[in-house]
């Protein structure tokens, strides 16, 4: 693979960017990246019908996938999960048991949720008002890569995303970045 | 002086069968009774009040069956025809040779010559068209299992009264004379007329007529299309009787083949009501011609003569039918209707005569048994349909109008009238779905272009109820309006909902105002015509000048949402002008508010309680 071709696919899932400030924040220390496309979902697909093919050749040219989206009801807003029940069984659809590209189109890629919330850390945790922490409320999310066969990455997370003030967000956005490129070297170097 | 005279039968025609038919229907046997009975009390037997000529009134009346037949090919594609060849040639077949052998046999019995026996056998075999296919229709059976193969034995009756006409003549003859005689007739040069005018027929209905009908609708004068559709009509017949053919089956090939054109609606609904009044007048003239003399001198004759007649033509249908596989049901309708003689009848026994195979003695009481058995017709189904039917079968809901034996199944379920710009949006995604749909529109032009895309679209006015008939209305579930004439929609409209309320209305408006009217009319869904696609515009501009995307759809969304509701408000408000002015001023500022408070709630969301936690 040449080094100027694109390995990590954004799938960016968010009604309001106009308003937002966290995922805002994320997308835009990414978005210079030559390895790096980004879809744009309520943008490319405001009336939520999705070219299917086109998306599936994407993530067939893309090692890397990244779910970034802000938490709305410990789910993703629901033009990700129509993008999902449109795009993403074709996983499925091969025989499995047999491998290679044709037979498992998403095999061996990676998959990275980055997800901002407006509540607390500490809240997602036994004592917190969430009661569990943020990876248990990603599980389907986590089940969805192994059935498709790709790895599951530890999720990134800005909490209080609401709250926090200008700066400490543009910190998160940077270490969200280093640890992309983290990833990219990982594959160059694989 | 003569024209006072004609005005003055033409009224009582009028008036007897204004009295009679609602009569007949009342008591429930159909219209076809009820002419007949008028026909039996004007005529010479009965009040007298028809003049004499009852015999050239009726020649002139079975015109009424040439149109008939014309009609019933519009109906017909050559395929469908095509699938019913089978029992056209075998059903239709064995009827008449069977019935006729029956006959030929009873006649030798009674001591008549083979030559008589044969002749009154074979011309005893054929059914009436008129009778049976008018009553079938009315009783809507036509496009059931047992109207179909009705209309094929009749379909081939007609098409054997061809040989008939040229075997009767031989019949007079002594045998060695006979002999010598067929040499001297040469069927080859029969057979090659009738493939040269059946052809002629079809290269003109195909090409020619094409051509001449556009022309004609171009003028948009409604008389000269009706005036063309009737020559066409009158003259295949007139070319079929030169040439010794059945008129009634030149026209019905000619229906046939203009079957497929895009002005078979047209058609249909400019001679039907030719049709009407020919055949109504056919049933008078046959009512009128019972010879009720000669039927109370000799009682005994007549009434053994009519029992033999209708008892042998159903004992060979009935077991015709049941040979063909056709149901319990549908068996005795098919067995009941066909036991009559027909029309054909009264011109071949006189035919006959004049050849000198038939004398007086054997062909006046024939004539009185065959115009008996006739008006027996629709006695024998209303028998049927009381008595035999419910027995049948213990269901009586499901009575033998299985979807899957009418001939047009695939009868399109929309009518879409108007099919330009707009309309074509709307029928090209109904039939990419699947959907078949019958067009109407009244631009020969327009037609002709959108053809080529291969829609099948036919021409015509469709705020005429008689055409929306013919394009199938009663059995449709959905009318598109989508012309651009606003007043011509509301007529539609109005008709519609007048005598076809069953069907849903979506139509096209021009603006609000005319949305508004249309909706009070009773349209059931209702689109202006810009509205939309000045909204998707508007998204693209909030786009350009900044919004996401997304945003711009929720704004566009909510705006329509607002626009509609207000919409609907002006509908149920009272129909006057001030109103309605209030009502619109008021709203244009109702809906920037609205929408001002919602787009702000859209902003602020209580998203921060998410961070309490
Ligand atoms: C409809 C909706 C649902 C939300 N559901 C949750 C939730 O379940 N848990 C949570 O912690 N925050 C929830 N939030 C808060 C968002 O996650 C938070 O506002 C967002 O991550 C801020 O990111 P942004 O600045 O990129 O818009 C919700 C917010 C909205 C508007």
């Amino acid at each position: 693979m040449t080094a100027a071709s694109s390995r990590a696919l954004v799938i960016y899932a968010h009604p309001r960017h106009q308003t937002s400030r966290a995922c805002r924040q994320l997308l835009a220390a990414i978005s210079d990246l030559d390895e790096v496309t980004i879809r744009d979902l309520y943008e490319e697909y405001p009336d939520f019908h999705i070219n299917i093919g086109h998306e599936q050749s994407l993530l067939r040219n893309h090692q890397l996938v990244i779910f970034l989206f802000p938490l709305y009801w410990y789910s993703a807003p629901s033009l990700l999960k129509e993008w999902q029940d449109r795009v993403l069984n074709f996983a499925l659809d091969e025989v499995p048991g047999r491998a290679g590209p044709e037979q498992d189109p998403l095999q061996g890629r990676m998959l990275w949720i980055a997800t901002s919330v407006g509540a607390s850390f500490s809240s997602f945790s036994a004592e917190g008002g969430n009661r569990y922490p943020l990876e248990q409320y990603l599980l389907p999310y986590e089940q969805t890569a192994r059935v498709c066969r790709m790895a599951w990455q530890t999720p990134f997370m800005v909490c209080q995303a609401r709250r926090k003030p200008e700066s400490v967000l543009q910190r998160q956005a940077q270490s969200f970045r280093s640890i992309l490129l983290g990833k990219l070297q990982a594959l160059d170097n694989a | 002086m003569h024209n006072d005279s004609f005005m003055l039968q033409a009224f009582v025609f009028l008036l007897s069968a204004v009295i009679a038919v609602p009569l007949a229907k009342r008591v429930g046997l159909g219209s076809v009774m009820g002419y007949l009975c008028a026909g039996a009390v004007i005529g010479p037997f009965g009040l007298g009040l028809m003049g004499d000529d009852v015999e050239s009134l009726m020649s002139f009346a079975e015109f009424g069956v040439v149109l008939m037949l014309f009609l019933i090919g519009l109906e017909l594609d050559p395929a469908v025809l095509w699938r019913m060849r089978i029992s056209v040639l075998g059903l239709g077949g064995l009827q008449v040779l069977v019935t006729s052998l029956l006959f030929f046999a009873a006649g030798l019995a009674l001591g008549f010559s083979w030559q008589v026996s044969l002749a009154t056998g074979s011309i005893l075999s054929l059914s009436s068209t008129a009778i049976v296919l008018q009553t079938l229709e009315e009783k809507s059976l036509l496009k059931t299992e047992s109207g179909q193969s009705s209309f094929s034995v009749l379909l081939f009756q007609d098409i054997a009264v061809i040989p008939l006409l040229a075997i009767l003549p031989l019949l007079a003859m002594e045998l060695p004379e006979l002999a010598n005689k067929t040499e001297h007739i040469p069927g080859w040069e029969t057979a090659l007329k009738v493939i040269l005018v059946v052809a002629a027929i079809v290269l003109v209905g195909r090409w020619v007529s094409r051509y001449l009908f556009r022309i004609i609708a171009e003028t948009r004068l409604r008389e000269t299309f009706t005036a063309t559709a009737l020559m066409l009509v009158v003259g295949i017949a007139l070319l079929m009787n030169e040439v010794g053919l059945s008129p009634a089956l030149g026209t019905f090939v000619a229906g046939v083949v203009l079957a497929n054109s895009e002005y078979r609606h047209e058609l249909e609904s400019e001679i039907e009501p030719f049709k009407g009044l020919l055949l109504a007048l056919f049933f008078i003239s046959v009512g009128a011609s019972i010879d009720f003399d000669f039927l109370l001198q000799h009682p005994w004759l007549i009434s053994g003569l009519l029992a033999a007649l209708i008892g042998g033509k159903m004992l060979v249908l009935v077991i015709l039918g049941r040979l063909f596989g056709l149901s319990g049901k549908s068996n005795s309708v098919f067995t009941f209707s066909l036991a009559q003689g027909g029309e054909f009848a009264f011109v071949l026994f006189t035919f006959a005569e004049n050849n000198r195979v038939l004398g007086t003695d054997i062909t006046a009481p024939l004539t009185v048994v065959v115009a008996l058995s006739m008006v027996a017709t629709p006695l024998l189904m209303s028998i049927n349909e009381r008595w035999v039917q419910p027995r049948l079968s213990g269901n009586r809901v499901q009575k033998d109008n299985n979807t899957a034996d009418t001939i047009d199944n695939h009868e399109a379920r929309a009518i879409v009238v108007g099919f330009g710009r707009f309309g074509q949006i709307v029928g090209r995604l109904l039939r990419i779905n699947g959907f078949n749909i019958t067009i109407l529109d009244h631009d020969a032009v327009q037609i002709d272009s959108v053809r080529r895309f291969g829609h099948k679209v036919f021409f015509g006015d469709a705020s005429r109820p008689d055409l929306l008939v013919s394009a199938g209305i009663e059995d449709a579930e959905l009318l598109v309006i989508s012309i651009d004439d606003h007043n011509r929609s509301m007529d539609l409209v109005r008709l519609v909902k007048r005598h076809f309320p069953h069907v849903r209305i979506l139509a096209r408006a021009r603006g609000r105002h005319q949305a508004v009217e249309l909706l009070r009319a009773g349209v059931d869904h209702v689109e202006r015509e810009s509205f939309h696609s000045a909204l998707r515009l508007g998204r693209e501009a909030l786009r350009s000048l900044g919004f996401r995307a997304y945003q711009a759809r929720r704004s566009a969304e909510l705006f329509r949402h607002y626009d509609e509701l207000m919409l609907q408000e002006m509908v149920e408000a009272p129909d006057d002008e001030k109103t309605r002015l209030n009502l619109a001023r008021q709203n244009s500022r109702d809906l920037q508010d609205l929408m001002q408070t919602d787009m702000q709630a859209e902003v602020e969301n209580q998203e921060h309680n998410w961070d309490r936690g």
